[in-house]
Protein backbone atom coordinates (compact mmCIF):
# COMPACT_ATOMS: atom_id res chain seq x y z
CA UNK A 1 0.00 0.00 0.00
CA UNK A 2 1.18 3.42 -1.08
CA UNK A 3 1.37 6.84 0.88
CA UNK A 4 -0.60 9.39 -1.40
CA UNK A 5 -0.47 12.71 -1.26
CA UNK A 6 -3.24 14.70 -3.24
CA UNK A 7 -3.13 17.88 -4.58
CA UNK A 8 -6.36 19.43 -5.44
CA UNK A 9 -8.05 22.81 -4.51
CA UNK A 10 -11.01 21.26 -5.49
CA UNK A 11 -12.57 20.37 -1.61
CA UNK A 12 -15.45 17.86 -2.57
CA UNK A 13 -13.26 16.14 -5.13
CA UNK A 14 -9.92 15.76 -2.81
CA UNK A 15 -11.82 14.76 -0.17
CA UNK A 16 -14.37 12.07 -1.97
CA UNK A 17 -10.88 10.60 -3.72
CA UNK A 18 -9.13 10.34 -0.43
CA UNK A 19 -11.94 8.32 1.18
CA UNK A 20 -11.86 5.93 -1.69
CA UNK A 21 -8.09 5.85 -1.67
CA UNK A 22 -8.20 5.33 2.24
CA UNK A 23 -10.76 2.21 2.12
CA UNK A 24 -8.24 1.23 -0.79
CA UNK A 25 -5.78 0.33 2.08
CA UNK A 26 -3.70 3.75 1.09
CA UNK A 27 -2.67 6.39 3.11
CA UNK A 28 -3.70 9.77 1.77
CA UNK A 29 -2.77 13.36 2.30
CA UNK A 30 -4.46 16.07 0.79
CA UNK A 31 -2.91 19.67 -0.03
CA UNK A 32 -5.81 21.78 -1.23
CA UNK A 33 -3.23 24.78 -1.86
CA UNK A 34 -1.06 23.83 -4.43
CA UNK A 35 1.47 27.17 -3.63
CA UNK A 36 1.94 24.71 -0.63
CA UNK A 37 3.29 21.91 -2.37
CA UNK A 38 6.74 21.52 -1.89
CA UNK A 39 6.99 21.93 1.77
CA UNK A 40 4.14 19.39 2.19
CA UNK A 41 6.00 16.77 -0.17
CA UNK A 42 9.02 16.92 2.40
CA UNK A 43 7.17 16.49 5.08
CA UNK A 44 4.85 13.62 3.79
CA UNK A 45 7.37 11.79 1.58
CA UNK A 46 4.86 10.35 -0.23
CA UNK A 47 5.14 7.28 -2.35
CA UNK A 48 3.07 9.15 -5.33
CA UNK A 49 1.33 12.39 -6.30
CA UNK A 50 -1.78 12.80 -7.37
CA UNK A 51 -1.99 16.37 -8.86
CA UNK A 52 -4.83 18.84 -9.97
CA UNK A 53 -4.42 20.24 -13.67
CA UNK A 54 -6.51 23.41 -13.06
CA UNK A 55 -5.92 24.97 -10.20
CA UNK A 56 -5.74 28.63 -8.86
CA UNK A 57 -3.38 30.22 -8.53
CA UNK A 58 -0.58 27.95 -9.07
CA UNK A 59 -1.85 25.37 -11.67
CA UNK A 60 -0.47 21.82 -11.84
CA UNK A 61 2.18 22.22 -14.82
CA UNK A 62 3.72 25.24 -12.59
CA UNK A 63 3.49 22.72 -9.56
CA UNK A 64 4.87 19.73 -11.20
CA UNK A 65 8.36 21.76 -12.37
CA UNK A 66 8.93 23.39 -8.79
CA UNK A 67 8.14 19.68 -7.90
CA UNK A 68 10.75 18.73 -9.95
CA UNK A 69 13.68 20.77 -9.01
CA UNK A 70 13.57 20.08 -5.06
CA UNK A 71 15.81 16.77 -4.22
CA UNK A 72 13.75 13.87 -4.91
CA UNK A 73 11.33 15.63 -6.55
CA UNK A 74 12.58 14.49 -10.51
CA UNK A 75 12.14 10.36 -9.88
CA UNK A 76 8.66 11.45 -7.45
CA UNK A 77 6.22 9.48 -9.68
CA UNK A 78 3.36 12.06 -10.40
CA UNK A 79 -0.23 11.16 -11.78
CA UNK A 80 -1.95 14.61 -13.13
CA UNK A 81 -5.17 14.49 -13.10
CA UNK A 82 -7.90 16.49 -15.07
CA UNK A 83 -11.92 16.74 -15.91
CA UNK A 84 -10.48 17.50 -19.25
CA UNK A 85 -9.11 14.87 -21.83
CA UNK A 86 -8.67 16.80 -24.25
CA UNK A 87 -5.76 17.35 -27.13
CA UNK A 88 -4.74 20.55 -25.43
CA UNK A 89 -4.72 19.04 -21.73
CA UNK A 90 -2.54 15.85 -22.57
CA UNK A 91 -0.35 18.05 -24.40
CA UNK A 92 0.42 20.23 -21.38
CA UNK A 93 0.46 17.91 -18.95
CA UNK A 94 2.80 15.71 -21.10
CA UNK A 95 4.96 18.59 -21.17
CA UNK A 96 5.18 19.15 -17.70
CA UNK A 97 6.51 16.20 -17.42
CA UNK A 98 4.18 13.75 -15.28
CA UNK A 99 4.67 10.21 -15.53
CA UNK A 100 0.89 9.34 -16.50
CA UNK A 101 -2.65 11.06 -16.50
CA UNK A 102 -5.88 9.85 -15.12
CA UNK A 103 -9.01 11.38 -16.27
CA UNK A 104 -10.97 12.74 -13.65
CA UNK A 105 -14.34 11.56 -15.35
CA UNK A 106 -17.41 12.28 -13.53
CA UNK A 107 -18.14 8.97 -12.15
CA UNK A 108 -15.86 8.35 -8.65
CA UNK A 109 -15.92 4.74 -8.74
CA UNK A 110 -13.99 4.85 -12.19
CA UNK A 111 -12.03 7.65 -11.58
CA UNK A 112 -10.30 6.17 -8.31
CA UNK A 113 -10.01 2.55 -10.44
CA UNK A 114 -8.39 4.41 -13.20
CA UNK A 115 -6.11 5.99 -10.52
CA UNK A 116 -5.41 2.51 -8.53
CA UNK A 117 -4.69 0.58 -12.08
CA UNK A 118 -1.90 3.65 -12.92
CA UNK A 119 -0.16 3.21 -9.72
CA UNK A 120 0.13 -0.01 -10.01
CA UNK A 121 1.56 0.22 -13.43
CA UNK A 122 3.87 2.65 -11.93
CA UNK A 123 5.23 1.32 -9.24
CA UNK A 124 5.68 -2.38 -11.39
CA UNK A 125 3.20 -4.53 -9.71
CA UNK B 1 -75.94 8.41 -40.38
CA UNK B 2 -75.16 8.75 -37.34
CA UNK B 3 -71.75 7.13 -35.54
CA UNK B 4 -73.40 7.12 -32.06
CA UNK B 5 -72.98 3.91 -29.78
CA UNK B 6 -70.69 2.90 -32.95
CA UNK B 7 -68.14 -0.01 -31.66
CA UNK B 8 -64.13 0.94 -33.28
CA UNK B 9 -63.01 -1.82 -34.95
CA UNK B 10 -61.50 -4.61 -32.89
CA UNK B 11 -57.99 -4.07 -31.94
CA UNK B 12 -58.48 -0.05 -32.34
CA UNK B 13 -59.41 2.25 -29.68
CA UNK B 14 -62.17 4.48 -29.46
CA UNK B 15 -61.40 8.05 -30.13
CA UNK B 16 -61.88 9.28 -26.63
CA UNK B 17 -60.14 6.28 -24.77
CA UNK B 18 -57.15 7.21 -27.30
CA UNK B 19 -57.28 11.13 -26.10
CA UNK B 20 -57.58 10.06 -22.26
CA UNK B 21 -54.45 8.04 -22.89
CA UNK B 22 -52.94 11.20 -24.43
CA UNK B 23 -53.63 13.24 -21.73
CA UNK B 24 -52.20 10.91 -18.97
CA UNK B 25 -48.90 9.81 -20.33
CA UNK B 26 -48.85 13.94 -21.44
CA UNK B 27 -49.81 14.55 -17.51
CA UNK B 28 -46.94 11.46 -16.91
CA UNK B 29 -44.59 13.37 -19.03
CA UNK B 30 -45.12 16.65 -17.08
CA UNK B 31 -45.13 15.05 -13.78
CA UNK B 32 -42.24 12.82 -14.06
CA UNK B 33 -39.24 14.76 -14.25
CA UNK B 34 -35.73 13.24 -13.45
CA UNK B 35 -33.99 13.27 -10.04
CA UNK B 36 -31.39 16.30 -9.82
CA UNK B 37 -29.28 13.58 -7.68
CA UNK B 38 -28.73 10.18 -7.81
CA UNK B 39 -29.67 8.98 -4.60
CA UNK B 40 -27.74 5.47 -5.08
CA UNK B 41 -24.54 7.79 -5.41
CA UNK B 42 -24.82 9.30 -2.02
CA UNK B 43 -26.34 6.42 -0.16
CA UNK B 44 -23.15 4.30 -1.78
CA UNK B 45 -21.29 6.89 -0.07
CA UNK B 46 -22.72 6.48 2.85
CA UNK B 47 -22.78 3.20 3.18
CA UNK B 48 -18.70 2.61 2.46
CA UNK B 49 -16.48 1.39 4.91
CA UNK B 50 -14.97 4.47 6.93
CA UNK B 51 -17.58 6.41 6.80
CA UNK B 52 -19.28 7.41 10.40
CA UNK B 53 -22.64 7.33 9.59
CA UNK B 54 -24.23 10.16 7.92
CA UNK B 55 -21.83 12.80 9.30
CA UNK B 56 -18.92 12.08 6.26
CA UNK B 57 -21.87 12.97 3.75
CA UNK B 58 -23.48 15.82 5.72
CA UNK B 59 -20.16 17.38 5.77
CA UNK B 60 -19.15 16.30 2.14
CA UNK B 61 -22.40 17.55 0.62
CA UNK B 62 -22.46 20.85 2.93
CA UNK B 63 -19.04 21.78 1.27
CA UNK B 64 -20.13 21.21 -2.07
CA UNK B 65 -22.96 23.20 -1.59
CA UNK B 66 -21.03 26.08 0.22
CA UNK B 67 -18.28 25.62 -2.45
CA UNK B 68 -21.24 26.12 -5.58
CA UNK B 69 -22.53 28.77 -4.69
CA UNK B 70 -19.58 30.65 -4.35
CA UNK B 71 -18.76 29.19 -7.88
CA UNK B 72 -21.92 30.48 -9.84
CA UNK B 73 -21.41 33.85 -8.39
CA UNK B 74 -18.30 33.92 -9.51
CA UNK B 75 -19.49 32.65 -12.88
CA UNK B 76 -21.92 35.71 -13.31
CA UNK B 77 -18.95 38.09 -12.29
CA UNK B 78 -16.94 36.52 -15.03
CA UNK B 79 -20.17 36.58 -17.52
CA UNK B 80 -20.51 40.28 -16.85
CA UNK B 81 -16.76 40.85 -17.56
CA UNK B 82 -16.49 38.75 -20.93
CA UNK B 83 -13.62 36.80 -18.72
CA UNK B 84 -14.35 32.89 -20.63
CA UNK B 85 -10.84 31.87 -19.05
CA UNK B 86 -12.27 32.22 -15.59
CA UNK B 87 -15.77 31.02 -16.90
CA UNK B 88 -14.18 27.58 -18.14
CA UNK B 89 -11.97 27.14 -15.20
CA UNK B 90 -14.98 27.50 -13.11
CA UNK B 91 -17.43 25.56 -15.02
CA UNK B 92 -14.66 22.90 -15.22
CA UNK B 93 -14.23 22.32 -11.47
CA UNK B 94 -17.52 22.45 -11.24
CA UNK B 95 -17.99 19.65 -13.38
CA UNK B 96 -16.02 16.94 -11.52
CA UNK B 97 -17.47 17.53 -7.88
CA UNK B 98 -20.81 17.61 -9.32
CA UNK B 99 -20.68 14.38 -11.47
CA UNK B 100 -19.25 12.69 -8.01
CA UNK B 101 -21.84 13.50 -5.80
CA UNK B 102 -24.21 12.26 -8.22
CA UNK B 103 -25.42 15.46 -9.82
CA UNK B 104 -25.50 14.34 -13.41
CA UNK B 105 -27.14 17.17 -15.26
CA UNK B 106 -25.65 19.43 -13.55
CA UNK B 107 -22.04 18.26 -14.41
CA UNK B 108 -23.29 17.98 -18.14
CA UNK B 109 -24.23 21.46 -18.20
CA UNK B 110 -20.60 22.77 -16.79
CA UNK B 111 -19.18 20.67 -19.57
CA UNK B 112 -20.81 22.57 -22.28
CA UNK B 113 -20.44 25.87 -20.03
CA UNK B 114 -16.39 24.56 -20.16
CA UNK B 115 -17.12 24.18 -24.16
CA UNK B 116 -18.65 27.48 -24.97
CA UNK B 117 -16.62 29.26 -22.92
CA UNK B 118 -13.11 27.99 -24.42
CA UNK B 119 -14.88 28.49 -27.66
CA UNK B 120 -15.19 32.12 -26.66
CA UNK B 121 -19.08 32.14 -26.84
CA UNK B 122 -20.50 34.10 -24.63
CA UNK B 123 -23.84 34.38 -25.66
CA UNK B 124 -24.08 30.81 -25.00
CA UNK B 125 -22.13 30.80 -21.96
CA UNK B 126 -25.05 33.48 -20.33
CA UNK B 127 -27.57 30.64 -21.49
CA UNK B 128 -25.56 27.69 -19.74
CA UNK B 129 -25.03 30.09 -16.72
CA UNK B 130 -29.03 30.25 -16.47
CA UNK B 131 -29.53 26.33 -16.82
CA UNK B 132 -26.63 26.09 -14.57
CA UNK B 133 -28.22 28.29 -11.82
CA UNK B 134 -31.21 26.22 -12.40
CA UNK B 135 -29.73 22.55 -12.17
CA UNK B 136 -28.18 23.77 -9.37
CA UNK B 137 -31.19 24.68 -7.35
CA UNK B 138 -32.98 22.18 -8.29
CA UNK B 139 -30.14 19.62 -7.05
CA UNK B 140 -29.69 22.16 -4.11
CA UNK B 141 -33.09 21.26 -2.86
CA UNK B 142 -32.55 17.43 -3.20
CA UNK B 143 -29.15 17.55 -1.41
CA UNK B 144 -30.67 19.51 1.86
CA UNK B 145 -31.86 15.71 2.33
CA UNK B 146 -28.59 14.35 3.62
CA UNK B 147 -27.20 17.55 5.50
Amino acid sequence: MATILIIDDDETCSTLLQLMLENDGHTVHVLLESRDAIARLQAVSPDIVLLDTYMHPIDGPETLTALRAVPGGAEMPVIMMSGSDDSDTRARIERAGANAFVYKATDLGKTVQEIVETMKTLSGK
Amino acid sequence: MTHENRAPPDGALDIADAHRELAVARGNAANVSPKAVDAAIIEALRNMPGVQGTNFVSRIVGKFITNARVNLASVEDAIAASDCSSVRGIAHGLKSSSGFLGARQLAEICAALERAALEGDMRSCADLAYQLYHEFNRAEIELQAYL
